[in-house]
């Protein structure tokens, strides 16, 4: 699945699992603060461009309906539960639908559906490789549980299939009959996976301990080094990151709602603030065009 | 080099602390902000401990089992024994590896299904499930059978609350006033789901409760694992 039908790694990728990890924890983190229609609206366009080079949309489009109805229901939501403001759209029977809160709905709508758009290409980017490799460098016993636990849900998989072929052969199934019947049958697959998975487990322990499990550092399967290059990135985002809060704490990139609604016009520390968020978002497609030129000057 | 880890961060997680009140009225932030301190913190916890090999295995066994086991249940709609599992791992190899066990089946799980914002949300909510049955272990409530059925129904609901709890945070984030009235409509909106999870866990625990403590028992005392 990795290397099946990706074209060429980009340069995002190549970084070192810090520089992505703290890209993706960082553009997270401004999503959820900087509540402005203009700001959102432009960092999903960064982010849906972001997505397009890395799968030409395939994963957006696969949680497309699940990333619309929770924007829609957010939407609704706040309009209905939040009658302040000052601004009366329409009334309807007692309520009161207020241009704020619709504003206020449809800005957690585009902040929502952002973060969801940014975990589909982290999906993409983090591989479990990766998460694994920065576990294991600030918490290597809990790295190599996961790991271990990774391994051995497809092993699990494999064994549920042939407990069900040997079940089905005896006429237990899952899938037909009575409710309470297909239940007590399903989990009977599980009680007997694991008591056949639990001696197993004895023998994968102590081959480990046979091996040296423990008695000295641990290395990796695949080993990232922290470049130049990554250092400079690093330098990058913590310094954009720094700049931009700076510019949120004096309240620059967040639209007032209550008590009085601002206008979404942008102020000149706005347009500044709003620049340097668009840098930090943009950088894996940055990168990409930094990647290009090189590529060029090399040629 | 351990202590400079963890000295890094705990500074970290006081930053993240200060800039969280420092934003008032940002429940999402620092909703996230809390429950990954509390994730990290019960991690550094884990870490001091020197595990054996065996141990370990075996609670990566149990999170895959507990990951695992939805699938027979695929074609029964919101019936899974993660829970169960979960459960039935705690109450037998206590508090701690309970936690470990729920937070690693949900993030391994994720790792595969996809990770989102509500990965550190299933983390402490299945790793509560799995703490809360290794710590009752010795009351009267977990060493009787209708106790254990009371336990499996309140966290049926109890998992859905703390899932909606973000759920809210992110419907209604910043200074939107959260009122009893959306609280209550935003958790009638899963009350169906809660209710045939815990019916779910009712059953499990009826049916299969005491084999499976008496098999995860039986396996303890037979190699001397996680016996604290």
């Amino acid at each position: 699945m990795m290397f099946g039908e990706q074209s060429m790694p980009n340069q995002f990728e190549r970084f070192h699992p810090l520089v992505t990890f703290s890209f993706y924890a960082g553009a997270l983190s401004l999503l959820i603060l900087m509540l402005h229609p203009v700001f959102l609206g432009t960092a999903i366009v960064v982010i849906l461009a972001i997505n397009y080079r890395q799968d030409h949309l395939s994963g957006v489009r696969r949680w497309l309906i699940f990333m619309m109805t929770t924007g829609l229901l957010i939407v609704i939501f706040n309009p209905l539960f939040n009658e302040r403001g000052r601004h009366v759209l329409f009334e309807m029977g007692q309520r009161r639908f207020t241009l704020e809160a619709v504003t206020y709905g449809g800005m957690n709508a585009l902040s929502i559906i952002g973060v969801l758009a940014l975990f589909i290409s982290y999906n993409e980017i983090m591989t479990p490789n990766k998460l694994l490799f920065l576990f294991s460098k600030f918490m290597p016993q809990f790295a190599i549980l996961l790991m271990l636990t990774l391994r051995f849900i497809p092993l699990m998989k494999r064994r549920l299939a042939e407990i069900s072929v040997i079940q089905m052969s005896k006429g237990i199934s899952v899938t037909h009959g009575k409710w309470k019947g297909r239940v007590k049958a399903a989990m009977q697959y599980i009680q007997i996976l694991l008591t056949y998975s639990l001696e197993e487990a004895i023998q994968t322990a102590d081959s480990m301990k046979a091996r040296g499990y423990g008695s000295g550092i641990r290395t990796s399967y695949e080993y990232f080094r922290f470049k130049k290059m990554d250092g400079l990135a690093l330098f990058y985002l913590v310094m954009l990151f720094l700049l931009i809060l700076n510019g949120r704490f004096s309240g620059y990139g967040f639209l007032n709602v209550y008590p009085i609604m601002e206008s979404c016009q942008l102020t000149k520390m706005d347009t500044f603030t709003l620049t340097l968020f668009l840098f930090f978002l943009s950088f894996p497609l940055l990168t990409e065009i930094g990647g290009v030129f090189r590529c060029r000057l090399s040629k | 080099m351990r202590t400079i880890k963890t000295a890094g961060l705990f500074l970290l997680m006081i930053c993240v602390m200060l800039f969280s009140f420092m934003l008032p009225n940002h429940y999402l932030w620092l909703s996230f902000a809390l429950i990954i301190i509390s994730i990290v913190l019960l991690l550094v916890r884990f870490e001091k401990r020197k595990i054996d090999p065996r141990e370990l295995v075996l609670l990566a066994v149990l999170a895959s089992i507990a990951a695992v086991g939805r699938i027979p249940f695929a074609s029964l709609p919101s019936v899974q024994p993660t829970t169960f599992v979960i459960m039935m791992s705690g109450y037998v190899f206590g508090a701690e590896s309970g936690f470990i066990i729920g937070a690693v089946a949900a993030l391994a799980s994720n790792m595969i299904l996809g990770q989102g914002p509500w990965t550190p949300w299933q983390m402490v909510a299945w790793g509560l499930v799995g703490f809360t049955a290794g710590w009752l272990k010795k009351t009267k409530l977990m060493n009787s059978q209708l106790g254990r059925l009371l336990f499996g129904v309140i966290w049926g609901f109890l998992f859905g609350w703390i899932m909606n709890i973000w759920g809210l945070f992110a419907f209604t984030q910043g200074d939107s006033p959260i009122n009893v009235r959306s609280i209550l409509t935003y958790f009638a909106g899963s009350a169906v789901f809660d209710t045939m999870h815990a019916a779910s866990n009712v059953f499990f625990l009826l049916v299969f409760g005491k084999t499976w403590v008496k098999i995860l028992t039986r396996f303890k005392r037979k190699y001397g694992l996680l016996e604290s």
